[in-house]
């Protein structure tokens, strides 16, 4: 039969043609799927590794957001690492050794550590790295966190010596941060290397390609510094922001480690899977309300009105609605143990107290806007807060916006402006170092809601001189805890949890049992074994 | 000149204006988002730093001049580098095209070949008893149910129960054959709900519409069997409702996609759009639009030209 025929001079299609077309077009969509992105999983070495967030910025000091760090600490290695305790234990340097007084680090490298192009790593990569991280031309962040660097030196190929001004008991930990990480300052230097597209470590595995909020393909670093590790040829990560799509990869065997972040129903959802086990680190991280003490017009210049706001907050409530182990918490994270509720003026929720300080503060029924990027854990802790506020007579109206716009409101306008905002701050690995953010003059992004209380900054700089044995310690977190509380400036709601998930019957993923607060959550990747 | 190439000439100048208007628009709509780029990439950078990022990229160039610049490079051919990656727009666009033209094609395809029949099936009154009434019932599901609801729905029966279909992750055909069928049946089924149901609903009500004209019936009087009738005059006479919808349809699947493509973890072109402007990265965005808006109005030329063809009054401008 013709494909065509002819009908009053004219072409049209009859049934036949219509099935042919019909045919070539499944056929050119199936082909155009064969194009495709090809990511040639090696389904027996290659681990699959979902998780919610892209990695952006991928230059290791000004890296600032936890979903880059995650990607980072795969690739680079610092001075050291931390255990599943977070006590610090060797990284590059095999060993160290610190002075009585608590100002000199002599760490002692690892023999014949190199980066995954070969090349030795010297000491003067790391110094030139911690170097170049607390230059403030660099833009980082977190040389606030290194303590007083006096100055740095080498005597042979293998000591680097860091001494400070003065005692600072987190160091070792922080070395292990993946900002603090060892760069090769000879490839910096000389132009070869773009550490804002490129990476080149001494991790476990290496980047391979990267297809941006999609996937990164990583491979074994041959010069690793562990004999025999990584146990896998290769780390595919899956940018996957929904939770059902993880879990029905983790369901299909496609995702091998799933990484839920502080999903609040994530635990829940992954107790109908079989052979998963589900992982809910101790996290140092953790969630606080901000409130705008720094704008002329914000009612939160006054204190009183701050502090009704604090005692407003239902914090068990806020864990109970982020289920997943989430704990209320203090201004130091329940893991440091280091300041008791019980001796705070302003934590436990009291709303009579709080209408009587509105009252005292001359403050009415009054009405604010909250920024809010949506999503479920947000969502759930800003309901509560809203219900918190509604008990004493303060309206709060949710703004929803991605982002972008939320960043810009909150950590580019200066001041803010905006009243008041949930956010969530790593909790690193010692008490003393978030309360270092509470010091505008020093940290500099919080001036836009922190009021500039000498007292206070003098507080928490006078923590940084303290060895992590000295007897006064303990008084002085104390101090700084309840100081913080009664400023209720910075208000802290509750711990930030993530849970983390993997196919038992297909990979030994044990290591990754620790506590962090670094956002290292694939701790041990090198040591994951595919059954 | 013949009718039908004016008609096209006309056509492609219209597009190109069109065109340069959706260049202005976009580059100005996605820097008038609160949240620069260096802002975004480093929230908590201190102002130096980010001015630094700024200046290093271009950014802190009058806006005129970043424009023209950028639309310079576009004439030749060059997207130009994702601010994020600084990596190749185009080849990410290498990639990423064919994942969400056969996502979008086969939804298209399956929209056809279902919606169709079953809409002609239920307007030329095949009284096959429930089979119309349950026609129209699918038909109104599809529509009114949204993408969202249908691509949660299935991943929830997919993270409930080993089914044989897989999502969050991606193969191609060439790679695992199986595989990939496996993870493209989800957001294909997803994409073509509503084009089954609007496609339908146009093949229904355009049929109906045919068989009530003068001409259906002096072919049925001339004594045409009712195959001939449907063959000959009503698919010709309500082809072209149907092309206007599926056209429009087209144009909804390059919306439809960037959700789907979240949802389900597929590494399209939706999916690049969507992160560019999460992180207000112009060159990926700017990109993106001009790509999208360049299918979109060459669809809708070919649309127009297939009126013209189908239709002789339209390229002569006779709407009597």
């Amino acid at each position: 039969m013709k494909e065509f025929q002819d009908l009053n001079n004219k072409t049209v299609p009859t049934h036949r043609s219509w099935i042919k077309q019909v045919v070539i077009g499944t056929v050119a969509a199936v082909g155009l799927g064969a194009l495709s992105i090809s990511p040639t999983y090696a389904q027996d070495k290659t681990i699959v590794w979902g998780k919610k967030l892209e990695a952006t910025l991928l230059d290791p000091a000004t890296s600032i957001l936890a979903s880059s760090w995650e990607l980072l600490h795969v690739v680079y290695d610092g001075l050291t690492d931390t255990d599943e305790n977070m006590e610090a234990i060797p990284g590059l340097a095999e060993s160290w050794e610190v002075s009585a007084d608590g100002t000199q680090y002599v760490f002692k490298l690892r023999q014949g550590i190199k980066f995954s192009n070969g090349r030795d790593v010297t000491p003067d990569d790391v110094i030139g790295s911690l170097q170049r991280m607390m230059d403030p031309k660099t833009g980082s962040f977190f040389r606030l966190q290194l303590g007083n660097v006096k100055s740095m030196s080498s005597s042979d190929s293998r000591t680097v010596t860091i001494e400070l001004e003065e005692p600072y008991a987190p160091l070792l930990t922080a070395l292990s941060s993946s900002m603090a990480s060892i760069i090769p300052m000879k490839e910096v230097n000389d132009g070869s290397l773009d550490l804002q597209k490129d990476t080149l470590g001494t991790g476990p595995f290496m980047v391979e390609s990267h297809a941006m909020g999609d996937e990164w393909v990583l491979v074994r670093n041959p010069h690793y510094y562990e004999p025999g590790l990584p146990k896998a040829d290769k780390l595919i990560v899956r940018i996957m922001p929904s939770d059902q799509a993880l879990i029905a990869g983790l369901r299909s065997g496609d995702v091998h480690v799933a990484q839920f972040d502080s999903s609040p129903d994530a635990k829940m959802l992954l107790q109908t899977l079989d052979n998963v086990e589900i992982v809910q680190n101790q996290q140092s991280n953790m969630y606080w309300l901000v409130v705008n003490a720094v704008k002329e017009d914000s009612p939160f210049t006054n204190q009183l009105v701050r502090q009704a706001v604090a005692l407003s907050i239902d914090r068990k409530q806020i864990a109970n609605m982020l289920g997943g182990g989430a704990q209320p918490s203090t201004a130091f994270a329940p893991m440091f143990n280091a300041c008791d509720a019980n001796q705070l003026d302003i934590f436990e929720r009291d709303v009579k107290r709080a209408k009587a300080l509105l009252k005292e503060a001359g403050v009415g029924k009054m009405t604010l806007d909250m920024p809010n990027v949506p999503g479920a854990v947000n969502d759930a802790m800003y309901a509560v807060l809203q219900k918190n506020f509604a008990d004493i007579g303060i309206t709060v109206n949710i703004e929803n916006m991605d982002e972008g716009t939320w960043v810009s409101k909150v950590w580019v306008d200066n001041p803010m402006s905006v009243d008041l905002t949930g956010l969530w701050y790593a909790g690193y690995s010692d008490a003393i170092m978030v309360p270092l953010w509470l010091n505008p003059n020093k940290a500099g992004f919080t001036g836009g809601y922190q009021v500039n209380d000498a007292e206070m900054n003098a507080a928490v700089d006078g923590l940084r001189g303290l060895a992590g044995d000295d007897p006064s310690r303990p008084a002085a977190l104390q101090n700084v805890c309840n100081m913080i509380h009664t400023q209720a400036n910075h208000i802290p709601l509750v711990t930030r949890q993530e849970t983390m998930a993997y196919r038992s019957d297909l990979i030994d993923a044990s290591g990754i049992k620790h506590i962090d607060g670094y956002a290292n959550n694939l701790a041990d990747v090198e040591t994951y074994t595919l059954h | 000149m013949g009718t039908l190439l004016r008609f096209i000439l006309g056509r492609i100048a219209s597009a190109g204006v069109t065109l340069l208007g959706v260049s202005v628009v976009v580059f100005t709509a996605i820097r008038m988002i609160p949240g620069k780029f260096e802002e975004v990439l480093v929230p908590r950078g201190n102002p130096e730093f980010r001015a630094a990022m700024a200046e290093k990229l271009g950014l802190d160039q009058p806006l005129p001049v970043q424009y023209f610049k950028w639309l310079g490079d576009l004439l030749q051919g060059d997207f130009g580098l994702s601010l994020l990656t600084v990596k190749p727009v185009a080849e990410e666009f290498a990639n990423r095209v064919p994942v969400t033209a056969e996502i979008s094609l086969l939804a298209a395809l399956v929209a056809l070949v279902v919606g169709v029949p079953l809409g002609l099936m239920v307007g030329l009154g095949k009284q096959i008893r429930g089979v119309t009434t349950a026609g129209r019932l699918f038909s109104g599901f599809s529509i009114s149910v949204p993408d969202f609801v249908v691509a949660s729905m299935l991943l929830y029966f997919l993270t409930s129960y080993s089914l044989w279909l897989t999502a969050g992750t991606w193969v191609s055909f060439g790679d695992d054959p199986i595989g990939h069928i496996k993870i493209v049946v989800a957001p294909v089924v997803t994409l073509s709900l509503f084009g089954i149901g609007v496609i339908a609903a146009t093949s229904r009500h355009s049929a109906i519409s045919v068989l009530r004209q003068e001409h259906v019936t002096a072919a049925i009087l001339r004594g045409a069997s009712p195959g001939q009738v449907i063959r000959r005059h009503v698919i010709r006479n309500a082809s072209i409702p149907v092309v206007t919808i599926a056209a429009i349809y087209l144009g909804y699947l390059l919306g439809g996609t960037i959700l789907v493509e979240l949802i389900y973890s597929v590494p399209g072109v939706g999916r690049y759009m969507l992160n560019g402007v999460l992180y207000r990265d112009y060159v990926v965005v700017q990109a993106s639009v001009m790509l999208a808006a360049t299918f979109f109005i060459v669809l809708n030329m070919l649309s127009d030209i297939a009126y013209a063809w189908l239709d002789p009054r339209i390229r002569t401008g006779d709407q009597q």
